[in-house]
């Protein structure tokens, strides 16, 4: 009785739409624990279920379909199973019970006690009673998810229902409109097709779903489905071709859409057929190749869209593959000739063509030739073969004939295309053996062509060739390919009047460097070397050749030492001038630093470093102790050189190196004779090491306290800038690779204690800087002591305390490797927010108490300083409150400073143009104005172009009515500026004048 | 004639080879003067559209590097362009556009001419007058159809 008040209560509220959860919840409970049987259920429903109204009846079935959901698979015995499947399959003929039912049935599916027979059962009574496209979407989604699930877990019972399911499922599906349903569908039918034999009934499921070829619809934004124009496509494409029995039908009907006006269907169609090439009976293709053959020609000769143009070749080249022969050509060109005349191959549409062009008077659509020929050939081995038996000669015998440089280069085009297919497969056609002669001659350097803008294309086409032949596997003889890769080599580095050729050449050498690298390694890298070392070589030809030097040696790793090398020897021999020797180390470091991200093992790094960097370091001690002078530049290079690798160096390697560095230079770093001048000014070299050291690695010194005391002594007294910087930089290092904050703390005491008895110096401001930067990077508290004390020196009326705001570009800026994240630096995370958050208040409140205008500038950069190198996101947070400090930065400061408070203006303007929307036309359009002068010293050049840049952003932030008011002037000043003595600036000066001359016209 | 149908329906269309000048050292330093030379004022007329064609003058070889002429310090300019075909009626037009363009460009002390190449058109010498008589000039400006077509021809160059 009970059941029967649960159900009839389940029913009502049903019939309110209320929510049935607790009711759904007791009747699983209790029948899972046998309280109640299913039996006793159907009992209860039996009313419902037998009742002569459709409502009723459905509420009757939805109640057992929502109780199935939820029951575990042991709460349904077998023979509940059979029952239900039997009395479900009877149902399916009524209507409105059908929704309920495919839930219900869905749910049983689930269970083990769900038998094939019950499988065919359902599914016999699904495909013959249910009209499916009658029902809403989601009975309809319901009918395929049963019909998937059906194939997935019973495969030999549907298997057994042949052509009845296949003609039902197709029945079923016929006349579906929701892409949603479709993507199912289509996914369902590849699987039909891989599990029964469809041949009886191809036509019918064919016609079903070709009818939706080409498939397109729009994904509505909002839309949940999780399926896209793209996907669909797909679906529709594999179930279009997942069974060779569709060949007939499809083929044809594709071919016809590839004529089609709109490229989307073009491609869709192009690339469907190029699906089924390797599925329909390859027969069927040969059929319909000439009239696809045409089209695709047709396609790329218009060159309309590139999409088609790649798909038509990419169709071509596939189909091709699968008529091919699988056995390579016979060794007898003339042999495989008269096949082709006696019985017309399918190559022949493509051929007889292409033969045409090439003996036309003009050969008219070289390149599309030679791209249609070049996906022909690289189909297969044996049609490589052919179609370069049908070419060759030809090219051959017109290149013999003609001199006009314009046919030639055509022809040579062609050519190109022909051998790059041999090379894509691996093999070269026999006949390319046979016309080697003719071939090279063809590709010989033509002395009396000039090496004019003219004819650079030309040249460009003879170098592709001759990579070409490079390439050709098995071709050219060792010197042969020697002579070519001089050839490329004195493009790339000889005076062209087209830079085109050179880039070119070199581009190809690089290609060239993967599969010959001894060669461009005895070859070419000796002709550029030669070419560096020649007296009077101009600037900006060096730089191209140590960039396609650089390029050449990371294509490769059999290229990257001995490039490497060469240049290292270069700047060692002592016979470049020292501007290039900079740019040879400079290039030297941009090749290790891309060699280190693409591959860094620890064999690597210490065998570079000895070939690389240990002859660079002894080289720059060599010129310092023989107390040459030393350009800082080239020192400063060599050890950014040496930062790229030592950081990445082992542990028990770095310390290694370490000991030599130490013995070489720590004498002189604490000594404070200056006759040591000449070494100090490799300082540098010796911090980056011992800067780029990992936090494990052992520094060889006795106590690390004495050495960091010693240093601090001596940077503390010495009145040598680089020796002061160098000791600072190892400091700060130091300190901020310590683990043990307690260690930590301690280390900094003993540091600041010596500067204890000296005054603010400029030495103690430059130290505090150094120890702030080590312990804010790290989130360490005692940072901030020193931050603190360098703010109150700022106040100060101070020679240093203009230093000290300046520094604080030190605290947060960038460096080459003193506390870096490359090498090693430790950077916890927040640290910069801490940071704003903590000095940024103090500045607003010091700037706001003093009087003093001196102070107020010191703040100010201090504040210029601190915001510039902060993310933007920490920057936006609060950023109204330093907005008018900002505004009087830009009034009160100068140059890079005043520039880099405009920029954060312009920041705000564009991330959060609402916060300065009061402002804008009151302050800052009148001050960018005034900023862009050229008359005030302090507008620098970056000033102006930074207030231009504002000036720009503003008319595309802010509506009409809010700057309106401020056009006129502006668009005065902006006249102005378009007069400025520096074209940089008048460039943006006419930017931003058309923008505001355009205010109001959207 | 069809107000749809183009006078030159498939014009030569030249790929446009980049001789950007690019960043130099000199650009930042403040007490080297840059004077207005003919390639800066290439660079301010070569990315105007072609009222015809969503093409740029520099595609459609209109504009010519080699064919501006610039005196600096006798604050001239004079710039010679080339119509596609020698009837073309959209002459008169690009010179217009050229003329606002440098009008909102280049320094208010430059005296500005504007022709079309010798020997490239057939109204050469009406087009010519036509553009460099200010009073025309400004008579067209005032038409605010056709300075929407100018604006929509500047719209790339800016």
């Amino acid at each position: 009785m009970e059941v029967q008040r649960l159900v009839d209560a389940y029913i009502i509220g049903l019939g309110d739409s209320a929510d049935n959860t607790e009711l759904r919840t007791t009747l699983v409970t209790r029948i899972s624990a046998g309280d109640i049987s299913l039996l006793e259920l159907v009992q209860a429903l039996g009313e419902y279920l037998a009742s002569e109204e459709a409502s009723r009846r459905s509420k009757g079935v939805n109640v057992l379909s929502d109780v199935l959901a939820d029951l575990p698979g042991d709460a349904i015995p077998a023979v509940a199973t059979a029952k239900l499947v039997q009395f479900f399959s009877a149902r399916l003929a009524d209507a409105t019970c059908v929704p309920h039912i495919l839930t219900a049935v869905l749910a049983l599916m689930r269970h083990p006690s769900f038998t094939g027979k019950f499988t065919a059962d359902i599914l016999s009574a699904l495909l013959k009673e249910v009209h499916v496209q009658s029902f809403q979407y989601s009975t309809r989604r319901a009918a395929y998810q049963l019909v998937d699930l059906a194939i997935q877990s019973h495969p030999e019972a549907v298997a057994k229902m042949g052509d009845d399911f296949v003609l039902g499922f197709a029945q079923v599906i016929d006349g579906e409109k929701d892409p949603r349903a479709l993507m199912l569908a289509f996914q369902i039918i590849p699987k039909i097709a891989a599990l029964v034999d469809i041949k009886n009934n191809a036509e019918d499921l064919f016609e079903v779903i070709f009818c939706y070829f080409p498939i397109t619809f729009k994904h509505r934004e909002g839309d949940p489905s999780a399926i896209s124009p793209e996907l669909l496509k797909a679906a529709l494409r594999s179930a279009i071709t997942c069974s060779p029995y569709f060949g007939d039908m499809a083929i044809k009907p594709l071919i016809e859409k590839t004529t089609a006006a709109a490229s989307s269907v073009k491609v869709d169609a192009l690339e469907t057929l190029a699906a089924g090439a390797h599925v329909y009976a390859p027969e069927l293709f040969k059929a319909e190749m000439e009239v696809l053959v045409e089209q695709i020609r047709e396609d790329v000769m218009m060159a309309a869209d590139d999409a088609v143009v790649s798909a038509a070749l990419g169709t071509l080249e596939t189909i091709y593959s699968v008529l091919s022969p699988s056995t390579p050509v016979p060794n007898d060109p003339f042999s495989q000739d008269a096949n082709m005349s006696d019985s017309s191959t399918p190559l022949d549409y493509v051929l007889k063509e292409a033969v045409f062009q090439l003996t036309a008077d003009e050969v008219k659509n070289p390149e599309q030739i030679g791209k249609i020929l070049r996906a022909v050939a690289r189909s297969s081995t044996y049609n490589c073969s052919v179609v370069s038996d049908a070419v060759l000669p030809i090219i051959v015998e017109r290149m013999s004939g003609t001199e006009v440089l314009t046919l030639r280069r055509e022809l040579m085009d062609i050519l190109n295309y022909v051998l790059s297919a041999s090379c894509d497969v691996e093999r070269k056609a026999e006949c390319l053996d046979a016309d080697k002669i003719n071939l090279l001659s063809i590709y010989r350097p033509e002395t009396s062509v000039p090496l004019d803008k003219e004819y650079s294309v030309l040249h460009i086409v003879r170098l592709k060739g001759i990579t070409l032949l490079t390439l050709l596997p098995n071709f050219l003889s060792d010197d042969e390919a020697a002579v070519a890769l001089q050839t490329l080599g004195r493009a790339a580095i000889e005076r062209n009047e087209d830079e085109n050729v050179n880039k070119e050449a070199t581009h190809l050498l690089i290609q060239l460097a993967q599969s010959r690298p001894e060669q461009i390694n005895s070859t070419v890298l000796p002709l550029f070397l030669d070419a560096l070392n020649e007296d009077m070589v101009a600037a900006h030809k060096v730089a191209r050749l140590l960039n396609a030097l650089g390029s050449i040696s990371v294509a490769a790793s059999g290229t990257l030492i001995p490039v490497l090398r060469g240049l290292v020897a270069l700047v060692t021999t002592g016979q470049m001038a020292s501007s290039h020797c900079q740019a040879t180390i400079e290039t030297v470091r941009k090749v290790l630093e891309a060699a280190m991200a693409a591959n860094s093992d620890a064999k690597l790094n210490t065998d570079l470093y000895a070939a690389i960097i240990s002859p660079l370091t002894a080289w720059v001690h060599g010129l310092a102790s023989t107390n040459q002078d030393v350009p800082t530049k080239l020192v400063v290079e060599v050890a950014r050189a040496l930062v790229t690798l030592f950081s990445k160096l082992e542990t028990s390697a770095q310390e290694q190196l370490l000991e030599p560095l130490f013995s070489n230079y720590l004498a002189v770093l604490l000594s404070s004779d200056e006759s040591v001048g000449g070494l100090c000014q490799l300082l540098p070299v010796f911090s980056a090491a011992v800067c780029s050291c990992r936090p494990e690695t052992k520094l060889p010194v006795d106590s690390l306290d004495a050495f960091v005391s010693s240093l601090t002594m001596s940077s503390l007294v010495s009145d040598s800038q680089v020796r002061r910087d160098v000791c600072f930089e190892i400091v700060a290092s130091i300190l901020n690779k310590i683990k043990d904050s307690k260690l930590r703390s301690s280390l900094t005491q003993i540091v600041l204690r010596h500067t204890g008895g000296a005054g603010a110096g400029l030495s103690v401001i430059l130290l505090h800087q150094w120890v702030a930067r080590a312990l804010i990077s790290c989130n360490d508290k005692c940072g901030y002591d020193s931050v603190r004390w360098l703010l109150e020196q700022t106040k100060q009326a101070s020679p240093h305390a203009a230093e000290a705001a300046e520094g604080f570009n030190i605290i947060l800026g960038e460096h080459d490797w003193a506390v870096t994240p490359t090498t090693h630096g430790v950077f916890k995370v927040l640290a910069k927010q801490r940071f704003y958050s903590t000095v940024v208040p103090e500045i607003t409140s010091g700037f706001q108490s003093t009087s003093d205008d001196a102070v107020k500038a010191n703040l100010l950069v201090v504040l210029t300083n601190a915001v510039r190198h902060m993310p933007k996101s920490v920057l936006m947070n609060g950023i109204e409150n330093v907005i008018p400090l900002l505004l009087s930065a830009i009034r009160l400061t100068g140059g890079n400073l005043k520039a880099a408070s405009i920029r954060t203006i312009t920041l705000v303007i564009l991330e959060t143009p609402e916060t300065l929307r009061d402002e804008v036309t009151t302050s800052i359009i009148p001050l960018a104005i005034a900023s862009t002068t050229q008359s005030n010293i302090a507008n620098t050049v970056d000033v102006r172009q930074a207030a231009l840049g504002a000036l720009s952003l503003i008319p595309e932030k802010y509506p009409y009515p809010v700057v309106h008011t401020a056009r006129k002037d502006v668009l005065r000043a902006l006249a102005g500026a378009r007069d400025d003595r520096k074209r940089i600036v008048r460039q943006d000066a006419v930017k931003a004048y058309n923008k505001w001359l355009n205010l109001g016209e959207d | 004639m069809n107000i749809t149908q183009k006078i030159n329906d498939a014009p030569l269309v030249y790929e446009v080879v980049s001789k950007a000048r690019g960043v130099q050292l000199g650009d930042f330093d403040d007490g080297i003067d840059d004077p207005i030379d003919s390639e800066e004022v290439y660079e301010l007329i070569r990315n105007i559209n072609d009222p015809e064609h969503p093409l740029t003058l520099e595609q459609l070889h209109v504009a010519n590097r080699e064919h501006i002429y610039v005196d600096d310090g006798s604050n001239r300019v004079l710039i010679e362009f080339t119509p596609t075909i020698p009837h073309c009626s959209m002459a008169t037009l690009i010179g217009l556009c050229i003329r606002v363009r440098l009008l909102r460009s280049l320094p208010e002390r430059f005296k500005v001419d504007i022709r079309i190449r010798e020997g490239t058109h057939q109204s050469e010498s009406q087009v010519n007058k036509q553009l460099n008589d200010k009073e025309r000039v400004a008579a067209a400006l005032e038409n605010t159809y056709l300075l929407d077509v100018v604006n929509q021809c500047l719209a790339t160059a800016v």
